[in-house]
């Protein structure tokens, strides 16, 4: 069985994962470096292995074609529930099947941060200007890990725009625990407990609080800054960047909030992203 | 099983020193007018699961006692028989020129374990003193680093599957084409605009480099193993103890699967305990950055004595 982590990029799913890991640890220490509780859906090696051939030549469709047998093949194992990081948007493929069958899913913990940020910390992420990344995050067939580009060690994951990534994970089943971004700084211990709930871990109360203070921002931070960070696609550039909430009231231009808002208000509203007073009519 | 329904094959190569004959175009082996009779046929036929029961099987891939099944969704099925015939039935609307990698990669795996070899994740080049052979997952630069060696005169024997006689020790030359991303080859100074990509939509593109390594055996003469760059400044290659050669080849092994049957099993382990432990054994470290190829190139042929 599965737990899926479902994010759009760049929406703390990294900082979760990191935080779990450490739970898993009894609060204890993380290496941003060596994380092993939670691995990444996408992950190429896992999937050829599982297919028993290499992915590396296979069109998109094919490979949708194949996830849901090969994560079933994964399942058909046993064992412990398997914590897996999605950056997929819930979907069926050609044939019908979902990628994240209900069969196989034990919980999903969806993971939302305000689009307004995402663009910010996304734009900073890939080393590519604002307004490309909005076109992105408006763009339903957007697909990360594309193979017509070039190589990646991942395989290609079909996000769709941020609101069609985000409603349909609001809308699978069994139904996600939602954690918004936000509400995850603002009160860690709460969701953390929620979260890990949600996974069917007994933990203490102690054991979150510190694993909230091994992997705070400023500890990730250091530790990127020391010893690099595997995940980061540009060596100029931080993946721990700022962590914060509300960047985009100082840093997107008021069309480009304009933007994001009038395409995504459906989703923001039903996330509450549009309704403080600082938020959509902050930038009207 | 295939049935009867076949086409006549239309063109004739060598691969690894066997004379075959495909109905479907496979430009990344060497062509042949030798007049010799196939003793490889690749056909298009309709392909059914056999019924007896797979001794390994994987999502794609199925392999029994003389025959192997691997099954791609929207693009084909490929029996593979006896080590003397793949049987391809495409599926409806996939196109046939996509099915080239597929028979060259997997399926060419499945028929020289059919025929008691090994095949191994990677790509091979010539030099005096033999073959080497840069193992490792895709994505490793291993193409890249023979294509770089192979600008400088030297053969390519293989890429992306890399052919092994255990027994002997030899490598057998599978074609003379490199696959590279565009990226890779642009680092290389190999103009892409007039190469034919891998795979239709896909930006990789099939270069022809060097000198022809001819259809004979070459013996292997070093393993360099290709890792992910573990954010390197400059390259390293270092020696590797047998014991820890013996996983990393290992898990190069194509098709990947060693479950089932224990002679099977232990006839691939035996293979890669025999090349680990008969070859001398290197690690590639590389950066992040194809900037730095010229310097794994040097390194590699200073080293190996190129």
């Amino acid at each position: 069985m599965f737990i899926w982590l479902a994010s759009y990029p760049k929406s703390g799913n990294t900082w979760l994962r990191l935080f779990l890991e450490s739970v898993s640890r009894n609060g204890g220490e993380v290496d941003i470096n060596d994380l092993n509780l939670v691995q990444s859906t996408a992950r190429r090696d896992r999937f050829d292995a599982f297919a028993g051939l290499s992915s590396q030549h296979l069109s998109l469709d094919e490979i949708d074609e194949l996830r849901p047998l090969v994560l079933a093949a994964e399942a058909s194992l046993g064992g412990a529930p398997q914590i897996r990081k999605v950056h997929d948007a819930w979907r069926k493929n050609d044939s019908g099947r979902p990628l994240f069958p209900a069969e196989i899913t034990q919980a999903s913990v969806l993971l939302v941060r305000d689009p307004r940020d995402v663009a910010l910390s996304l734009a900073n992420h890939l080393g590519q200007d604002v307004d490309r990344i909005i076109d992105s995050l408006n763009d339903d067939a957007y697909v990360i890990s594309r193979a017509d580009d070039g190589w990646h060690m991942q395989l290609p994951q079909r996000v769709s725009s941020w609101s069609g990534h985000t409603a349909s994970w609001l809308d699978a089943r069994p139904a996600p625990l939602v954690v918004r971004y936000e509400d995850m700084l603002q009160e860690p211990a709460r969701w953390g407990a929620a979260i890990c709930g949600q996974i069917g871990w007994q933990t203490s109360a102690a054991a979150i609080e510190r694993a909230i203070e091994a992997t705070g921002f400023d500890r990730l931070r250091q530790q990127e800054e020391a010893n690099g960070f595997r995940e980061r696609i540009s060596p100029d550039r931080r993946f721990f960047n700022r962590g914060t909430a509300g960047g985009w009231r100082a840093e997107l231009s008021p069309d480009q909030a304009r933007r994001i808002e009038h395409r995504h208000s459906s989703v923001m509203r039903r996330l509450s992203y549009l309704d403080s007073p600082n938020t959509e009519q902050g930038t009207a | 099983m295939a049935d009867s329904r076949v086409v006549t094959a239309a063109y004739d190569y060598v691969l690894c020193g066997w004379p075959i004959r495909s109905v479907f175009p496979l430009p990344s082996l060497v062509s042949r007018v030798d007049g010799l009779a196939p003793c490889v046929d690749i056909l298009c036929g309709s392909v059914t699961e056999p019924q007896e029961e797979a001794l390994v099987r994987t999502v794609a891939v199925a392999i029994y006692a003389d025959r192997a099944l691997v099954v791609i969704p929207r693009l084909g099925r490929f029996l593979v028989e006896s080590g003397a015939r793949i049987t391809v039935e495409p599926a409806p609307g996939a196109r046939t020129d996509d099915l080239h990698v597929f028979l060259c990669s997997i399926c060419l795996g499945l028929l020289a374990q059919q025929r008691g070899l090994e095949a191994f994740r990677g790509s091979a080049v010539a030099i005096d003193a033999g073959v080497i052979a840069f193992l490792g997952q895709p994505g490793t630069g291993r193409s890249s680093i023979a294509a770089a060696i192979a600008l400088r005169g030297y053969s390519v024997v293989a890429d992306d599957v890399v052919v092994i006689q255990p027994e002997r020790l030899i490598a057998l030359p599978v074609g003379s084409g490199v696959a590279l991303w565009k990226d890779a080859a642009h680092a290389l100074g190999i103009d892409v605009n007039d190469l034919p990509p891998v795979r239709r939509g896909m930006q990789k593109y099939l270069a022809r480099l060097g000198g022809s390594c001819g259809s004979s055996p070459l013996p292997l003469s070093a393993v360099v193993l290709c890792t992910d760059h573990q954010q390197r400044v400059t390259p390293t290659l270092t020696r590797v103890e047998p014991r820890e050669a013996f996983a990393a080849i290992q898990a190069t092994l194509y098709p990947p699967e060693i479950t089932g049957p224990v002679e099977l099993a232990r006839r691939r382990l035996e293979a890669v305990a025999r090349v680990a432990h008969r070859t001398p054994v290197y690690a590639l470290g590389r950066t992040a950055t194809l900037a730095t190829m010229p310097e794994s190139v040097e390194l590699v042929m200073k080293t190996l004595g190129c």
